[in-house]
């Protein structure tokens, strides 16, 4: 019978020479993690026919509700959470008349990705924001849309902020090269490929009428093969699409059942 | 002697997706769902790319138009709201017979052909018995006979036609063949004759960038055991590559098979050392030409694979092609005189590619997906 929706289910060997006390707590800690993005959004979601739905399945009948999901999404070793708008928020999105959800194509979220390049060949740190921009074809892909880095807060000798141009940016129409979709789950393994060749800064950066300093300079310095990216370090996610609210999550690696991409900051916007 | 576990079993389970609609949007974004209820200032839909997700909301004021299965659409208009009658009729859009092909021109003819060719610029259709060969670039949009549609000049130029013509164009697709529909004038675009001979294709046709509706999303589960076959083929591929017994030329044969796994050589692996703390990039053949190296410094190595993984949605890229992704552990233990000198645990991201073609095969066009591996990335790597 064909499941209702896209899941690759790998099964395989299990590991040799591993106590089974160890084998159970590996599974249900892997199972727990919120291994990539896109989990975090299936269980914020309450998706069904989850890998921890069909894993929890294995040990009690009671199903997970939405809420005990989205308890799960929280950074449980922080101890400052405002637990009281941690519940307000909770109540919201799961308010059964209008409940709120999260949506991978809804452009209303960003990647800020700490990186490693080389400005003339010096090691520098940046830290490049993608946002996921959706085509005509159905399909979508992550663009560069701004960059934050000390090395590009050029100034005049006399201390005056050099004056930056709007670059023009040809986005081309064909798609040879691009950051695919998934590139997220990967930490953006290919965020190098931005900088690999200045003629094809067009295919990795969003189009606009107006960018930021730091972007003007960013490209000016691309365009000149003044900048190498390297790798990326870290990365934070932001969501800004339920009304009033922004989360922040980001990856916490620990052998644990609250691990994985969580939540890391609740903050209360203006509606 | 070297060990290596085999990956034994990979279930791709999908779903066939349900008949779609296509909904395009206010700002040139569309996307494939399924309309579930349409108020009147709210259209309530699924998303197709997450069919269990929840039921998405947006005001009619966002919505432009949306097309059904079928061929059917319905305009979303402040200035002329649709009837409940076209509603009910766009929501139960059952399988109609259509004999033929209806295209709209930029000067406002609406045809119905019977379309025998097409390329990334034109259309050749038969109209009212005559080829005719259309330039897409003179054309509105097109309603195919099997329900697709395509629209050429862009949603907001397509408006109007859609709008003002839906009359005309519901007429005619209930009618029964274009003969019957002489009152339609033919378009005033500029009409060539075209070979009336049946045409032999003979190159192999470009895989043409279509509109989604073009092609068919691929049915995931057909291609499970694809996907199957190319991951068991990669570990075999890597057990003949580190095992001990096998000689140079098999190695290096195995190293080329293996690369022909991928969607390019482009495609990295990421490895990491838990003694530097690194992490580096690797072309999957300098990659595997490492692991080469490395398994001489050993004389049993173990690789192996925990009984459980995720997977993430396919999601579809700007070329056409899925993009999936799979997290799971593996397991590297090098020895030597039967004493473990290095081992790690790592968690890896591996992508995935359902890539779309299109060939020649004995003299007709045939098109389907295949499945490749791409970008392995580490999430995090531990001693053992």
């Amino acid at each position: 019978m064909l499941k209702k929706h896209f899941q690759i289910l790998l099964m395989l060997i299990p590991l040799c020479g591993f106590a089974q006390a160890f084998e159970t707590e590996f599974e249900t800690n892997f199972a727990w993690e919120v291994k990539q993005v896109d989990e975090f959004i299936e269980r914020f979601n309450d998706a069904d026919h989850t890998l921890i739905k069909d894993y929890n399945k294995k040990f009690t009948k009671s199903p997970l509700t939405r809420e005990a999901l989205i308890k799960s999404l929280f950074d449980s070793k922080r101890s400052d959470w405002n637990y009281e708008e941690v519940m307000t928020f909770i109540t919201q999105v799961t308010n059964e008349e209008d409940p709120e959800y999260l949506d991978f194509n809804n452009e209303n979220w960003y990647a800020k990705v700490s990186c490693n390049l080389k400005w003339k060949g010096k090691l520098q740190k940046a830290v490049l924001k993608l946002n996921i921009r959706n085509l005509a074809n159905g399909g979508c892909k992550w663009v560069l849309t701004d960059i934050e880095a000390d090395f590009l807060k050029l100034k005049n000798p006399d201390g005056t902020k050099v004056v930056v141009v709007q670059p023009q940016i040809a986005t081309p129409t064909d798609f040879r090269k691009f950051l695919n979709p998934i590139s997220h789950t990967n930490d953006f393994l290919e965020i190098d490929k931005i900088s690999e060749d200045a003629a094809d800064l067009g295919y990795y950066v969003d189009k606009s009428e107006k960018y930021s300093d730091s972007m003007c300079l960013f490209i000016a310095e691309c365009r000149q093969n003044n900048i190498k990216i390297l790798h990326a370090n870290s990365i934070v996610y932001t969501f800004s699409q339920i009304k009033g609210w922004q989360i922040e999550i980001r990856q916490f690696n620990r052998q644990s059942r609250n691990s994985g991409w969580l939540i890391s900051k609740l903050i209360k916007t203006p509606i | 002697m070297k060990t290596f576990y085999t990956l034994t079993i990979l279930f791709f389970s999908f779903t066939k997706l349900a008949a779609q609609d296509v909904i395009y949007f206010t700002g040139g974004t569309k996307i494939p769902g399924k309309i579930t209820e349409i108020l009147p200032d709210k259209v309530k839909f699924k998303n197709l790319a997450n069919p269990n997700g929840p039921i998405y909301s947006r005001n009619t004021s966002s919505v432009q138009v949306a097309f059904n299965s079928t061929g059917d659409y319905l305009v979303f208009s402040q200035a002329k709201p649709s009837s409940d009658k076209e509603k009910e009729d766009f929501m139960n859009g059952g399988s109609k017979a259509r004999n033929y092909d209806i295209i709209i021109d930029k000067n406002g003819a609406i045809l119905p052909v019977s379309i025998n060719d097409e390329s990334e610029g034109e259309l050749v259709a038969n109209n009212n018995g005559k080829d005719v060969i259309f330039p897409k670039k003179d054309l509105v949009f097109l309603i195919r006979k099997n329900g697709n549609h395509q629209i050429f000049s862009g949603t907001d130029e397509a408006l109007p036609y859609l709008s003002i013509d839906k009359p005309k164009i519901n007429m005619i697709l209930t009618q029964g063949s274009p003969k019957e529909t002489a009152s339609e004038t033919p378009s005033a675009a500029p009409q060539r004759q075209a070979e009336t001979e049946e045409r032999k294709v003979e190159e192999v046709k470009p895989a043409v960038a279509h509109d989604d509706n073009d092609y068919v999303v691929p049915d995931m589960a057909l291609y499970g055991s694809k996907a199957l076959q190319k991951t068991n083929e990669f570990a075999g591929y890597l057990q003949t590559i580190t095992s001990i017994n096998t000689k140079r030329e098999a190695a290096t044969k195995s190293i080329n098979m293996a690369c022909g796994l991928f969607l390019t050589e482009d495609a990295r692996v990421e490895v990491s050392n838990i003694r530097t703390d690194t992490k580096n990039k690797y072309k999957i053949r300098d990659y595997l030409n490492r692991l080469l190296i490395k398994s001489g410094q050993y004389d049993k190595l173990i690789i192996e694979y925990a009984n459980i993984s995720y997977a993430s949605k396919f999601k579809k890229g700007p070329d056409g092609n899925y993009y999936g992704s799979v997290t799971f552990v593996q397991k590297f233990q090098g020895f030597v005189d039967g004493n473990l000198v290095y081992g790690d645990q790592t968690k890896r991201n591996m992508t995935v590619v359902l890539k779309h073609y299109e060939k020649a095969v004995n003299g007709e066009n045939v098109s389907g997906w295949d499945v490749f591996l791409d970008d392995i990335g580490v999430v995090e790597t531990k001693k053992l």
